[in-house]
This record gives C-alpha cells, structure tokens and sequence, in this order.
C-alpha cells in the first residue's frame, strides 16, 4: 500500500447514553429523581384527603380546569392530587420491589459463580423452576394466603422478579470470572470471597445498576396491573399503575384520567432509566474521563 | 487411557532434592477429560530450580509448557496432577486451597501474558499493587511505603501520584511494570512469568526484560519464563528446557543449547529462527504440526516430524538421558543402541 488512509470509526452509542451524555443531564437526572422521591415521602402528607378519595359523582369525569388542574377521574376524584398522593405507593413500593429482587438476584448469582459446578447446577435449576411462575398468576396464589393489599403484591413481585436478575448477574459474574485481571489476582494469593468482593462483582455491576433502573418503570406498570386485578393497592387508595388501568376504559372520552398518571409513569420510567445510564458511567473510571 | 507403571523415572521420584534446591518438579503428570477418555496433557515433567536460577521453558503452542506452569501454581482445579513439586520443601500438590492460596502471590509470584487485561479496571494502580500485602495484614501505611519503592524498582515515575491513577491511563509496558510490582511486593523467591512479553511490542518488550533482568539479579529471585520466543530466552536465562507434545525433550544451559542443539527438534526450532545476517531463499521450518494429546504416535511423539527418525523411534519411546553437551535429551540418537548422528 502506497498511501494509508485515515480511519474513521463511526461512535455508537446508544440513544439512552446520548440523552445522558448531553450537557445539563447529570445535574437534571438526579434532581428529578431526587424530586420524585422526596415527592413519594410527602405526597400523602401533603394531599388534601377530601380530593384524593371522597367520591365526587356529579362533578365525575370533569376536564383539567382551574379547579381541577388534570380533571376528575370517573368518581369525581381529584387526579392531580391522586397522582401527588400516589406517588408513594406506587415509587416508593417499585423501588423497594426491584431493589429486594436484585439483592436476592445478586446473592444467588454470586453463590452460583462462588459455589462450583455443583452450586451453579442446583442454583440454575431452581432459577428456571421460579421462572416458570408467571408473575400475576403467582401475585394472585399469594394474595389468596396473605390476604389481597400493597404488601403481597409487594412480596409477589419480588418473589417472581430475581430470577431473570440472577440468570443475567450469573452470566455477567462467569464472563468477568475469565477476565485476565481475576486470574491475575489469584495467583496473588487473593481468596475466593475475597476475589468475589473485590474484583468479580464490582466489575459485573454495571449491567445490574441498568437493569435496576430499567426495572423500575417495568415494575411501576406491572403493579398496575395487579391492583386492576385486585391483588395490589386497593381501593380507593391512590396508585399510578391502578389509575392508569381503572381509567383506560373511559380513555376516549376523558383522556386525563388515564393519560396524565400514565405520563407521570412514563417521567419516573425515563428518569431512573437514565439515572442508570449516569450511574454507569460515574463507577467506570475509564468511561468516565471522556 | 491407560497408564503406564514403573517407568525408571518413577524411582526417580523417591530420591529427596538437595538443600540447595528451591524448586524441584518430578515427574509432574497433568491430564484433563474425564476418567474415561482422559488427555495427557504433560508426561512425566521434572525441573530443578537453584535460588537465583533463570530457567526458560520453550515449546510450540500446546506443547504444555504454560500448563506446566500453571499446575506448579495448581490453577487449573480440574486438571489431575500427580508427581511432586517440591518448593522450599514443600510438596505443593499436597496443599489444600487454603495453604496455596498463601503460597501464591507471597512465595511465587506469577505474571501473565496480557498486561492489558490483567489489572482490574476499577481498582486504583497502588490498590492492586498493595493488595498482596492487604491481605496478609499489613498496615496500611507499610503497604503504600513498599507499593511505591518496589514501582519505583521498576521504573515507574511519580510513583506516589501514579498510584492513584487507574489503569486505563497506563501504556502496555507501564501495566506490565504494575503487573510486575504486584508479583513482587511480597519478595517471592520465585517468579513464573508465562509469555511476559508476548503482548507487547518490541521496544517495550527490551525495556522489560531488562527491568526483570536488573530486578532478578538484585534480588536474587529465580525466575521461570515461559515462551515461545527464542530470542527472549538467548538474552535473559541460564538454562532452556525444551517440551515437545508434553513431554521434556531437551534441556541445556543457554549457550550449549544454542551452539550445539542436541534434539533434532530443538535443532528445528533453532533453524526456524529467522537470522539477520544471512540470506535464505525461504524460512526453514519444521515440517508438519505437533501430535494432538489424544493422538500422539507410538514411539517418539516427534518421529513423524524428525529428519534423523530410525526403526527404533516408531517403537520406543526415548528416556532423557545425559546429552553430550552437558544436559539430558529424550532421543535414541544418543542411546547405548542408537548411533550418535544428531549434532
């Protein structure tokens, strides 16, 4: 070859990582999630109760006015107010629900990767048998024994979330078990817990704190559903998921009832998927100072 | 598979290695696979190490030297090893994990081929340096003083502030210097170094091998390279053993090894070399591939391959014997029954 040509090598990213990456995102990210949260303690506190759940049917399925700023649901309910005051049950109970899954997710992960081929064997095979319970169907099996509210839906979910969470933890943990630097130090003498701690299962959790994040708004819609069904907030408390189903019936004709908890689902959803996205990039040093 | 007994090699193993041995292998046997359909990956190995010896390890690619290594560290779980690998009297394949796992890193230090992989990339370099020391409870404060002089050993600049640095903001040879400081910072009497400049490039490579040239003599630290890289080997080590199929075939200090190759195969390999001073039509190589561990020939595994190959080769598989030039060869052409044709 006479002349060598320059390479160009196209950057790919992935749009969630583009949105993160520009200016202002770091700073905005983490402020609404940190609004959402704060909002999740003090909705309830600061919800007049009168507009949240007394039933209002004259003034049912009222558009957004000055009286009413996103409208009435179709008992007459302040949907404003509800989603302030839903905030709690619905946030507050995600996260708690993908943060319980991925630390059981996690720990059967690591006892799979640590245990040995027999470990792994036994470990995978429960994971498969626990996969294999569709969750709403298992949410219902739990609400028959522990009695139909937020908690058991609770307790379903993480029931049936970890196992998708150890599967791809325990792939991410073998891939990073065969990397030159665990072999490395190994041969330093270094022990097996010791290596799990320090060197396995910092360098897997990357892919955990996307997956905790993306979760969340999975879980948001999935206790929606269960509530619609009548396993998880009852009524007539207020949650994000259970207003987006009960209204969607009416959705033609009063598009708020539904659509704006929707949206407010859909602000947490993206919020926490960025987060991870952020969170990613500040634990990985070598991403972090491009 | 089965095994052979009584070979002369295994009284061998009775015999104690003397005081002054720091490492002495016998008739190290590595196989792999189930019991029904087992790979000998190495037969019958054995090595004598002196303290401040510098001993080469060659061979072509599966030829079991790096396996070979890794078995002295007992790395490889499912592998079955049998023999003795005597270190500072120690029979290391009679420790449980947890006695290893203080022999490695404190005794022996290793380091591998990849310096780019081989620290960890959210680790701090002085972490990873200091972590040896970490974890046999040493101060904090003691860890850091001896992390920063043995990088400063190494020729590391700066090393206080580098220490702070991750790895992603080292060069190749600068990680391979870290990797170097992690093996030593616990003042191991023994380092094996399995293709420790493979991955760089040349310049790089000199400039290591000369840092473990100068840190080996100062310290008195015996080294074992694994390589496949004769030039390496010519410039840095006392003594070349020379494994062909898994087996020791040739072993000889460095300068008898290279003007007077005993085995033919360790001739071939000579001659593959390409030289800078000579013109040659095209490179010499030697013909053909080594056996598969499944598949070897009866007789000697290089028979096929062997340019001197007679009669007795196909049969019998040759014992070491002391060679001429002062070493011992696994070859018939230096057998009571074979002529003397081979140098």
């Amino acid at each position: 070859m006479a002349a060598t040509l320059p390479v160009f090598v196209p950057e790919r990213r992935s749009w969630r990582r583009t949105v993160s990456g520009l200016p202002g995102m770091q700073l905005i990210v983490p402020t609404v999630v940190v609004l959402l949260l704060v909002l999740a303690i003090v909705g309830p506190l600061i919800a007049p109760d009168a507009l949240v759940y007394r039933s209002d049917i004259l003034s049912a399925l009222a558009p957004p006015s000055s009286t009413h700023w996103l409208g009435t649901d179709e008992q007459g309910r302040d949907v404003f107010w509800r989603i302030i005051a839903g905030a709690q049950s619905s946030l507050l109970s995600a996260v708690a629900i993908v943060t319980g899954f991925s630390f059981v997710g996690v720990l059967v992960a690591t006892l799979a990767t640590l245990g040995g081929k027999w470990a792994d064997e036994v470990l995978m095979r429960v994971v498969d048998a626990a996969l294999a319970f569709p969750p709403i169907i298992f949410a219902l099996g739990v609400a028959a024994a522990l009695g139909p509210s937020l908690n058991s839906a609770i307790i379903a979910m993480i029931l049936t979330g970890w196992p998708v969470t150890a599967r791809v933890l325990r792939g991410v943990m073998k891939e990073t078990m065969s990397q030159p630097f665990v072999e490395n130090a190994r041969v330093l003498g270094v022990s097996r817990t010791r290596l799990m701690l320090r060197h396995v299962l910092p360098n897997s959790l990357d892919v955990l704190v996307v997956k905790w994040a993306g979760d969340v708004g999975n879980t948001i819609l999935i206790l929606g559903g269960l509530s619609f069904v009548g396993v998880g907030a009852q009524p007539p408390s207020a949650e994000w998921g259970a207003m987006v189903t009960s209204a969607k019936g009416v959705i033609a004709t009063a598009w708020w009832a539904a659509f704006t908890p929707g949206i407010a689902i859909a602000i947490t959803a993206t919020a926490f998927g960025l987060l991870g996205d952020i969170l990613q990039v500040r634990f990985n040093p070598a991403l972090r100072k491009r | 598979m089965k095994t052979m007994t009584n070979t002369p090699a295994q009284k061998d193993a009775e015999r104690r290695p003397d005081p002054g041995t720091l490492l002495s292998v016998r008739d190290l046997t590595i196989e792999a696979g189930s019991k029904e359909l087992s790979v000998r990956l190495v037969d019958h190995f054995s090595l004598d190490m002196a303290p401040g010896d510098r001993v080469a390890l060659v061979g072509e690619s599966g030829s079991g030297k790096s396996v070979t290594a890794r078995a002295i560290m007992r790395l490889d779980p499912d592998f079955r090893l049998s023999g003795t690998v005597d270190f500072e009297g120690q029979d290391l394949l009679k420790l449980n994990e947890k006695q290893m796992v203080a022999v490695r890193g404190h005794k022996i230090g290793m380091v591998f081929q990849d310096p780019m992989g081989a620290l960890n990339p959210l680790m701090t370099i002085g972490e990873q340096v200091m972590e040896p020391l970490r974890i046999s409870g040493v101060s904090r404060a003691e860890s850091e003083r001896r992390a920063k002089s043995v990088l400063e050993e190494l020729g590391v600049a700066n090393a206080e502030s580098r220490m702070k640095a991750y790895p992603h903001e080292f060069s190749g040879g600068m990680r391979q210097r870290v990797v170097l400081a992690m093996a030593l910072i616990s003042d191991p009497s023994l380092i094996i170094a399995d293709e420790p400049t493979t991955a760089l490039d040349v310049r790089v490579q000199e400039q290591v091998l000369t840092l473990m040239d100068k840190v080996s003599k100062e310290r008195g630290l015996a080294v074992l390279l694994i390589t496949h890289d004769l030039g390496t080997v010519a410039g840095f080590t006392d003594r070349v053993a020379v494994m062909y199929s898994g087996r020791k075939v040739d072993e000889a200090s460095v300068d008898a090894l290279f003007s007077n190759p005993a085995h033919p195969y360790t001739q071939g390999l000579l001659q593959a070399v390409p030289r800078i001073d000579q013109t040659v039509p095209r490179l010499l190589t030697i013909p053909g591939a080594p056996p598969h561990p499944l598949n070897r020939p009866t007789g000697c595994a290089f028979s096929p391959r062997c340019p001197f190959a007679f009669d007795l080769c196909l049969v019998e598989s040759p014992e070491l014997r002391p060679s001429p030039e002062g070493g011992v060869v696994a070859c018939h052409l230096y057998g009571a029954s074979g002529k003397d044709e081979g140098s």
